[in-house]
């Protein structure tokens, strides 16, 4: 089957560097609304593989530098198994007794410090109240 | 096509695997697109729309160019897989295989694009049935029959520690060790396999540093997880969280410091064809080489700039493929590229695989004739991180990315998240742990001073 000779930018949802100059034709000028009329960093690699590509080509198409903002990262990064989110409990288990144990190994260690026994809860939570 | 093994990977032991129904042999551990590769098989899966042949590129887990369906998961990168004995995969997304994918006439058909925004809208009757069918030829793989049980497990408390580090490339190692000097308990944490980031493939220094710098590290106590990538960021409540994606799960980790040495993403140039199996990243093709003793093609053409451009040649006639033409790498990216590129690599060709560029210079045009195209970019930092934390990013021009902006010590606009390497910009290794170091110890110091803070207040809490 022949090819056509296309210049991918973004190899998840097939885009070309055409695609995206057509998109500044029609007056799309940012990374964010040329992702949405285009979606490209919707597909599997969410922007990973086609970000900068995308910001090259706008570079190289006369706009600004300081013009030039990603669009909203949103977690997961990497695909995660929906599953995987099903098994993290959504209030985690309180920390109290292994942030104690923690805080006496330690004090063994030389970190100034009092005993903290059990029923403390870990020094890291709740810090900023 | 012509890549191949050139010596077997060291204390693998041989198994089979099956992939689209065929029985191929590989090495246990080795990646899927390796193991593949190495009997001819380089067409792993079709893109979603024009049904364009699609082959391993960047080596990382992270362009998705390499889907495929394993024991039943849709959608694992086979460049990051590792083989098992008797491992079952399945090309997706194709209706054939996917060397001869019927639905690839589309590419042709279209030749100008294909615009959803125009296509079959506005008609009553056509759009819905339009619709379905153009939504199940965009498939994803197909998912599992039956759930996981996995849900019954008990929830596992979040790990805590005093420094996270994110990435174990030079950076990453780098900060790591200084952070556990200081005092700190360290959490290494890295998404390939094994440590070592650039330096694996050989190309910036001896993979036998990153050994070393490994080995160090577990001697030292620092606690190191591969095949860990961190998929996520939340802040609660002042709390900082970070969700780290293992084979087995999502393991929550809570730090009191965290470094990002994530690196950044690579890219095989923008040229017609750009997505042709057997154009890669300079890095994968230089892990093939060098860890799996797969030689990924017999002609390479190069794009890279010195001093990898040099390492790369060296490492190709070493394997007994010397390269056939050796560009800078700004004629990979010649449409794109600031300035004037001197030489400028106007298309690749082929049908399911590179077959030859067409390069184009002041003393004319030249029809290049290659089973390779190995691209050395300049990574673009993975930001995603630092921004879900809340860290400011700035363009920058080298990689077309985003970097992390940094003060001198690493610290970002992120209350206790320090960032080094490619991350912050493009450097060389020797600045990347250069960097690393700089930030481990900031962030150990964040973490210790957090500690002893908050010893003192339950002190005088209890004292009064
Ligand atoms: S994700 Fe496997 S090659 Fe890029």
């Amino acid at each position: 089957m022949p090819r056509s000779p296309r210049t991918i930018v973004c190899s998840c949802e097939d885009l070309t560097v055409e695609d995206i100059v057509q998109c500044i034709d029609k007056g799309y000028r940012d990374i964010e609304s040329i992702k949405r009329y285009t979606g490209f960093g919707t597909g599997i690699c969410q922007g990973k593989a086609c970000l900068h590509l995308v910001a090259r080509v706008l570079r190289s198409r006369g706009i600004k530098e300081s013009d030039l903002a990603p669009f909203t990262a949103r977690p997961p990064h990497r695909p995660v198994a929906l599953g995987m989110y099903a098994e993290l409990s959504v209030n985690p288990p309180p920390m109290n007794a292994e942030a104690a144990n923690k805080a006496d190994a330690r004090k063994d260690e030389g970190f100034a410090g009092k005993d903290t026994g059990p029923g403390e809860e870990d020094p890291s939570v709740g810090r900023e109240e | 096509m012509t890549a191949r093994r050139i010596r077997p990977p060291k204390q693998r032991r041989e198994i089979t695997i099956e992939h689209d129904g065929k029985r191929y042999p590989a090495y246990e551990g080795e990646p899927l697109a390796a193991a593949l590769m190495a009997s001819g098989v380089t067409v792993l899966g079709r893109s979603s729309k024009y049904h364009r042949p699609r082959g391993a590129s960047c080596g990382t887990g992270d362009c998705g160019n390499c889907l495929v369906q394993v024991d039943g998961m849709p959608n694992r990168c086979a460049c990051t897989t590792p083989c098992h004995d008797e491992m079952v995969s399945e090309s997706q997304n194709v209706i054939g295989s996917a060397e001869n994918d019927l639905l690839a006439m589309t590419d042709w058909m279209f030749p100008r694009g294909l615009d959803h925004h125009e296509m079959f809208t506005g008609l009553p009757l056509v759009q819905p049935v339009a619709q379905r069918i153009i939504r199940k030829l965009s498939g994803l793989g197909v998912l599992a029959r039956t759930a996981d049980s996995s849900a019954e497990r008990e929830p596992r408390p979040p790990t805590i520690v005093d420094v996270l580090v994110v990435g174990a490339g030079a950076s990453g190692l780098a900060a790591a060790e200084v952070a556990r000097e200081a005092g700190a308990e360290v959490l290494l944490v890295e998404a390939l396999n094994e440590p070592g980031g650039r330096r694996l493939g050989g190309l910036h220094c001896s993979p036998s540093d990153a050994k070393t710098a490994t080995r160090k590290l577990l001697e030292m106590g620092v606690d190191i997880w591969p095949d860990s990538g961190a998929v996520q960021i939340d802040r609660t409540q002042g709390v900082l969280e970070v969700l780290i994606l293992r084979p087995e799960g999502l393991f929550p980790v809570r730090p009191r410091a965290t470094v990002l040495c994530c690196g950044g993403y690579v890219s095989t140039g923008v040229f017609p064809n750009n997505d042709l199996p057997g154009i890669m990243a300079a890095e994968w093709a230089a892990r093939l080489i060098t860890k799996w003793g797969m030689l990924p093609g017999e002609r390479p053409v190069i794009c890279a700039d010195e001093p990898i451009a040099k390492a790369l040649r060296e490492l190709f006639v070493k394997a007994g493929a010397p390269p056939v033409r050796v560009l800078p790498i700004s004629a990979a990216y010649a449409d794109v590229w600031p300035g004037n590129p001197p030489e400028k690599l106007v298309t690749a060709l082929g049908g399911k695989h590179v077959e030859r560029v067409i390069v184009e210079n002041a003393a004319g045009t030249e029809v290049v004739d290659c089973d390779l195209v190995v691209v050395a970019s300049p990574p673009a930092p993975a930001f995603e991180l630092a921004l879900d934390a809340g860290a400011h990013v700035a363009y920058e021009e080298q990689s077309g990315g985003f970097a992390v902006r940094a003060g001198p010590e690493g610290g970002t606009a992120a209350e206790n998240v320090f960032a080094a390497g490619t991350l912050v910009g493009p450097c060389t290794v020797e600045e990347a742990h250069a960097g690393g170091r700089t930030a481990g110890e900031a962030a150990a110091t964040a973490a210790l001073t957090l500690l002893q803070e908050s010893y003192h207040s339950r002190e005088n809490r209890d004292a009064s």
